[in-house]
């Protein structure tokens, strides 16, 4: 589990390198806020690449076929908002919305992907931002609240009390 | 273990219990794989909330129609919000539409049909959407109806969803439920299976304890004997290690347990001269041999080594059992102390008595020897000295001294006579005595117990002679007694007579005892006499003996030189009749009481040996002078030899008519020497041969006879004894004193007689010899050689000369076996002769 968790995690770091290099033509179009109790804050398209990025391929149970994902770690986006425990409240476009506890986060998933197969997302496309987990990995990913948790057309998320 | 599993039904019990628990696993790992596929679908939820999903497609739809409402409401409205709203709903369709969830539902046609106009209606949205803006305004009606057109359709996919997904989460229930029910049957068994691997546990942990509280009794047995034997228990292994120590052997050993466990049993408890023999026992012990017969039959006497340096006589009895690592050796220790001191007393107390016995029978020898030596040279010179033709002062003086000396031999024969336990020949002991007085008081004291039969007991003496009689009056009452008594046992109420008749002038007296009883059969009267028999038919329950009454009554008779006769009618009564040949009292002079040849002397003085070639082998230079003066004066030719070597030369050479030979003389005893004669082939093997000797034990004649004597004359010498020996062997050779000719044996004893003596000399040989072949420690050489002398006699009795002469060799051997070694080797002599003969096959031989 720990070879193949390893594995993945250089398959990812790779698949990011190439996606940042694609991505040269991007509008500094505000994609998210994140409000904790110290305030607003805005992430665009840049901002989020700003942060470390990661990649992986999987398949979803929406989607057809294997798809790319590239984006930054949720923990990563939350910490760089300051936002290290509690919870979460994330939120879609069509005001969907999930809590994710923080500690059921960690460095390896879930991801915000701003990139598939290397393109940015329309919201058609379920974009611009979709926080997916490495589905294929493991079937510990597999579950009904981790696929509640996929939210796509995600554009705010708020600390929780 | 052994009671436990070992027995048939804990055995087929335990077969079960694994049968069923291999059952039980292949079903568990068949069932796995099912089972597990069952888990990983359960785990992985391969949809999200399907039909939230679709419905939720409805309200993005009527969201869109909302904004696309609110901008005809309103033209100059947000034309965002419309299109964020298409956007919304397209990327659900689309994931209707390609989403793995709804993979199935799309195949459903209804759905297919629905989906592709719900599609189509979007596709030919995008152009207004993604146009500019005054397009957008202008076609917002228009957009409005095709949603609204396809308001329907979606309503369609999400109830045909609702059908759909709940018969596939059915489906997938009774999956589960049939698999919860299989697992629920597993899990039954599994119960079923442990439970009675439970119960089987329990009954055999029962069993087992029952095991170990019976084996700890057992061992709590053990120990206790172990710990009160009396007896030293000393346990050992194969090492010779210590391995148990009981109390008793404590108490033996003076070490303490602690002490003694784990040291070498050679070097605590082995007195040196015992090494050997327990090194061998440890041995094979360490080669898993048995015990040899000596050990395993029982008690071994031995020695045991105290802790402080002395040792302790003990009986150790050794067992061997197997154990673990090897065998032990079990050794059972009693101390004999006591015991041994106790025999030691006795051995000490009985070698007293033998000493005591021995001290005796050298007195004897000193008395036979060196009194009779010199007596034998005073009377033989007195005897000479008459010839000489005394003066009448001389004659009287001569009288005088041969009455003393005749005194002195009657007291040591006399004293020999007593010493005297065993003897073959009757002994007379003469005194004067009234027959009719001693008669008439012995038939006084019979009277009384004639009287219990009813019988009348009448004495009648006739021929008025009132002359003493010289005779062995002990053995005439023996005669009467026998009689009378058997008279009075064979009469009831009759008459019993005696009659005593002393006919004409001489010391004949007839003696009479007759009775009116039964009677004896005209068949029976002639073996009456024999030894051994009793009268079957006619001598009824009431006689109770031996057989041996008439016998005695014949043989002392006999040995009185009378006759006794019987005549009897069946029915009527009998009457025996006997004869006796006294001398007056009065006139006898002297008797030859000390002749110890087997025939009374009758002297024939007229007769004379001229020219018979005699050989006399005597050292002791007196006795020759005298045995040389008498033979010549009965004109005999003597050669003298001074000891026996120079006897058996001489007779290598020349041949003799007799041989004197004394016994005891250096070089050569009489015997050796007599042995050799016999033995060699010069001139005189079978010449007769003479012994010559003081040593006048039966024994001694008995061992004459066997080394080939013929006779044997007993020192001091007499003239008469001398003369009528010469007249004995050289008239006729035949031995008198030789074993008996058997040939005379039925004639002597009557058939029936002789058939039986055969029996029980051949009995009598054949134990004899089994003893000597053994030669048990509880007898003495001696005593061997006794009963050798004895079993040759009866050998020569029914005329087995080999064997005689066999025996004969096997007495001289134990007699001179002093030593271990030589006793052993006259043990294995008998037993070669015991293997080599049949003693019950033994015939008579002539």
């Amino acid at each position: 589990m720990n070879m193949l968790r390893s594995a993945a995690i250089a398959a990812i770091s790779l698949a990011g390198l190439q996606a940042a290099m694609a991505d040269a033509v991007v509008a500094s179009e505000v994609l998210m806020t994140i409000t904790t109790t110290e305030g607003e804050r805005e992430y665009d398209l840049q901002a989020l690449q700003a942060l470390p990025q990661t990649s992986f391929s999987t398949s979803t149970i929406w989607t057809e076929g294997e798809q790319e994902f590239t984006g930054v770690l949720l923990s990563d986006l939350l910490s760089d908002a300051g936002i290290t425990d509690g919870e979460i409240m994330a939120t879609a476009i069509n005001d969907y919305a999930v809590e994710i506890p923080l500690d059921e986060i960690d460095d390896i998933a879930p991801i915000v992907a701003y990139h598939l197969n290397g393109e940015p997302m329309s919201v058609r496309d379920k974009g611009p931002l979709w926080i997916v987990y490495p589905y294929d990995m493991s079937v510990d990913y597999q579950t009904e609240t981790n696929y509640s948790r996929s939210i796509w057309q995600l554009d705010r998320i708020v600390q929780a009390d | 273990m052994r009671y436990g599993f070992g027995s048939r039904r804990a055995r087929i019990g335990l077969g079960l219990f694994f049968l069923v628990i291999v059952t039980a696993v292949v079903g568990v790992l068949h069932f796995n794989r099912d089972m597990r596929d069952q888990i990983q679908a359960l785990s992985r939820a391969n949809s999200d909330s399907t039909q939230w999903f679709l419905a939720q497609s409805e309200v993005e739809m009527f969201a869109l129609r909302n904004a696309a409402m609110a901008l005809i409401a309103a033209p100059g409205g947000d034309l965002e919000a419309l299109r964020n709203r298409f956007d919304i709903l397209y990327s659900r369709i689309n994931t209707v539409e390609f989403g793995q969830n709804f993979a199935q539902l799309r195949q459903e046609p209804a759905v297919a049909t629905a989906l592709q106009s719900v599609k189509t209606m979007l596709a030919d949205a995008i152009p207004l959407i993604d146009g500019d803006d005054a397009t957008l305004r202008a076609a917002a009606p228009d957009l409005l109806d095709r949603i609204n057109a396809v308001a329907p359709d979606l309503r369609t996919i999400s109830l045909e969803g609702i059908s759909h997904f709940s018969q596939t989460s059915d489906a997938r229930r009774q999956t589960v439920v049939a698999t919860l029910d299989e697992l629920a049957g597993i899990i039954l068994l599994l119960f079923i299976v442990l439970a009675g691997g439970v119960l089987f546990l329990f009954l055999t942990i029962g069993s087992i304890i029952a095991q170990r509280d019976s084996i700890t009794l057992a061992r709590n047995r053990l120990n206790a004997l172990f710990e009160t034997s009396i007896d030293a228990i000393v346990v050992a292994d194969h090492r010779g290690t210590i391995r148990n120590f009981n109390s008793a052997a404590e108490r033996i050993y003076g070490y303490t347990r602690a002490e003694a466990i784990g040291a070498d049993i050679r070097d605590l408890l082995t007195p040196p001269e015992r090494l050997e023999a327990v090194e061998a026992l440890l041995e094979r012990l360490r080669r898993g041999e048995l015990l040899v017969d000596d050990n395993a039959a029982g008690i071994t006497q031995s020695r045991a080594l105290h802790k402080q340096g002395h040792t302790i006589p003990v009986e150790v009895s050794v067992s061997f059992n197997e154990d673990r690592d090897g065998n032990l050796l079990v050794a059972f220790v009693r101390d004999v102390t006591h015991r041994v001191e106790t025999e030691a007393e006795l051995i000490a107390a009985r070698d007293r008595a033998l000493e005591g016995e021995q001290a005796k029978a050298r007195m004897i020898a000193v008395m036979n020897h060196e009194m009779r030596t010199p007596l034998n040279g005073i009377l033989g010179t007195l005897d000479l000295m008459r010839d000489t033709a005394p003066t009448a002062d001389q004659a009287r003086y001569l009288a005088a001294m041969q009455h003393s000396a005749d005194l002195l031999l009657h007291h040591v024969n006399d004293v020999l006579d007593a010493s005297r336990t065993y003897n073959e020949q009757i002994q007379l002991n003469l005194t004067p005595f009234d027959p009719a007085a001693t008669i008439r008081d012995l038939l006084d004291g019979l009277r009384a117990s004639a009287r219990q039969c009813g019988n009348e007991l009448t004495f009648e003496s006739f021929g008025q002679d009132d002359r003493l009689l010289l005779g062995d009056v002990g053995k005439i009452r023996q005669v009467v007694v026998n009689l009378v008594g058997n008279a009075i046992k064979f009469t009831q109420g009759g008459q019993i007579t005696v009659q005593l008749d002393r006919i004409g002038g001489s010391g004949l007296i007839e003696l009479q005892v007759g009775d009116t009883g039964t009677g004896i059969a005209d068949q029976d009267l002639d073996r009456i006499f024999d030894e051994f028999v009793t009268l079957g038919s006619f001598f009824d329950r009431k006689a109770e003996g031996t057989g041996l009454g008439l016998a005695i009554v014949k043989r002392l008779v006999t040995a009185m030189n009378g006759e006794i006769d019987v005549v009897s009618e069946l029915g009527e009564g009998s009457a025996f009749t006997i004869r006796l040949p006294l001398a007056i009292a009065d006139e006898t002079a002297s008797i030859a009481a000390q002749d110890l040849t087997p025939a009374n002397v009758v002297a024939h003085r007229d007769d004379r040996h001229d020219d018979r070639r005699i050989l006399l082998v005597e050292d002791n230079e007196i006795n020759r002078l005298v045995a040389r003066e008498i033979l010549k004066s009965y004109g005999c030719v003597v050669t003298e030899a001074v000891d026996g070597m120079a006897g058996v030369e001489a007779a290598q050479h020349h041949p003799f008519d007799l041989v004197l030979m004394d016994i005891s003389m250096p070089r050569l005893n009489g015997v050796d020497a007599t042995g050799r004669i016999r033995a060699g082939d010069g001139a005189n093997a079978a010449t007769p041969i003479i012994a010559l000797t003081a040593h006048a034990t039966p024994e001694d004649l008995a061992r004459f006879r066997a080394a080939g004597m013929e006779d044997a004359l007993i020192k001091p010498l007499d003239r008469a004894v001398l003369k009528a020996l010469l007249d004995r062997h050289l008239v006729r050779r035949a031995p008198l004193s030789h074993p008996r000719p058997a040939s005379d044996l039925a004639s002597l004893l009557g058939a029936d007689a002789a058939a039986d003596l055969l029996d029980r000399v051949r009995r009598e040989l054949d134990d004899g010899l089994a003893r000597l072949s053994e030669a048990p420690a509880d007898m003495e050489p001696d005593d061997l050689a006794r009963l050798a002398h004895k079993m040759a006699g009866s050998a020569a009795v029914i005329g087995q000369e080999s064997m005689r002469v066999a025996l004969a060799r096997l007495e001289t051997g134990f007699r001179a076996a002093r030593t271990p070694q030589s006793r052993e080797m006259m043990r294995k002599d008998a037993s070669l002769l015991r293997a080599t003969t049949d003693c019950t096959k033994l015939q008579i031989r002539t």
